[in-house]
């Protein structure tokens, strides 16, 4: 794969770590080599990206106390207590404690 | 909504990585049953998380009324064979493969009664693995809540005045041991790329290792780097975890895309894209999202 590199960062959402899980399930088994376990993950890094990218139109807002602020290698790390998540349909959900890990948006396909 | 639309995004996503992998599989000389295999797996792993409603759920739950009502309309045809029919589903119920062989005998009646057992164990099991899922992070977050704060917490106020102060290291680094493990597994990078972070500054990490609280450890690795440095990380990773990762640390988290961060004062303003949250056990996904706090 010579064309731009994805984040791999999306491995931690449910669909990545239950992909991982599969893959490792696999793996164990010795029905598939680590090698083209990686493979695969790499093109979950870009089919997520893209299709995140492209399919998913829905929009969210959300409010709270800022406790923790963190800018590292491009990436930014906020921790935001007492957070009242607001969805298009205008449903809420308030959550005591939210961890966002942010990359940067520019960068995306160039990593 | 967020929800609906996040699930529809996992089942393209499974679609288009299995596609796409197809290839690789190929050229690897794994066949085709294997790549089904891990399709399968990797659905039923999803479902079992309890994130969202995936179709090929409702489809399997849709074939179980069918196999019920298929069942309810076979008992009442073969009440003339009962006898048989009784014998077997008795055995079915107690061991998968003696079922599979009475049905060969007896035919299709017991057939149905078979699939119908199957399927309603699967589903017993995905939900009673989801309820001991919350209970473990329930537990985490306990955990790392109440025992980092009293014991290492003291531990750090001794360590930079007693300089070379291993002893004192002992007792809670000891305590320490028994779960120290656990939270290693659950932050994914090796900690000991933490404790480099901590006192050299950051060294061409990549995003996951530069997400991880290890700003906060600088602090305590500037004493603590000479003496068993290892030895010291779980310890400074207990304290953070205890700050901040108390529990689970692919709960309540948003992986995304920033556009712009700005700040006014002590009022932070975010605006992101292209994320996918997980919030109280759901999963969203979510094109544009804005954020307001303060610090």
């Amino acid at each position: 794969m010579n064309g731009p590199s994805y984040y791999e960062f999306y491995r931690r959402s449910t669909v990545g770590t239950t992909l991982a899980d599969a893959l490792d399930t696999l793996i164990v088994d010795q029905r598939i080599q680590p090698q083209l376990a990686m493979k695969i993950l790499a093109n979950f890094d870009r089919v997520t990206s893209d299709n995140l990218r492209d399919i998913v139109k829905s929009k969210l807002s959300f409010k709270g106390h800022l406790h923790t602020y963190r800018f590292c290698d491009d990436v930014w790390t906020f921790v935001i207590k007492d957070v009242n998540v607001k969805f298009d349909d205008n449903e809420t959900i308030n959550v005591d404690r939210f961890k966002i890990v942010a990359c940067n948006s520019k960068k995306s396909g160039e990593n | 909504m967020s929800n609906v639309e996040c699930t529809q995004l996992y089942e393209r996503i499974i679609e288009d990585v299995i596609q796409e992998s197809r290839q690789d599989f190929d050229d690897s000389g794994i066949d085709e049953q294997t790549l089904m295999d891990l399709r399968n797996t990797w659905r039923a792993k999803l479902s079992k998380s309890g994130v969202g409603k995936f179709t090929w759920d409702q489809q399997r739950e849709e074939e179980e009324v069918q196999e019920k009502a298929a069942e309810a309309a076979a008992s009442a045809a073969s009440a003339a064979a009962a006898t048989a029919t009784t014998a077997t589903t008795a055995n079915s119920g107690v061991g998968i493969t003696q079922g599979g062989v009475n049905i060969g005998a007896v035919g299709g009646t017991t057939g149905t009664a078979y699939t119908g057992m199957t399927t309603s164990t699967f589903s017993g099991g995905a939900t009673t693995g989801t309820s001991t899922g919350y209970m473990n992070s329930a537990e985490f977050g306990e955990t790392g809540l109440a025992l980092p704060k009293s014991e290492p917490s003291t531990a750090n106020i001794i360590l930079p005045g007693g300089g070379s102060a291993q002893d004192s290291l002992g007792g809670p680094l000891g305590e320490l041991e028994g779960r120290g493990p656990k939270l290693e597994q659950s932050d994914g990078a090796a900690d000991g790329s933490d404790g480099l972070d901590g006192t050299n500054g950051t060294s061409g990490t990549d995003q996951s290792s530069g997400s991880d609280d290890s700003d906060l450890g600088s602090d305590l690795g500037i004493d603590s780097d000479e003496i068993n440095s290892d030895l010291d990380d779980p310890e400074d990773e207990d304290d953070i975890n205890s700050d901040e990762d108390n529990d689970d640390p692919e709960a309540n988290i948003m992986l995304c895309l920033y556009d712009r961060v700005q700040r006014v004062r002590n009022r932070w303003k975010c605006n992101l894209k292209d994320g996918i949250a997980n919030i109280d056990g759901r999963d969203y996904a979510f094109q544009k999202a804005t954020g307001d706090s303060e610090w």
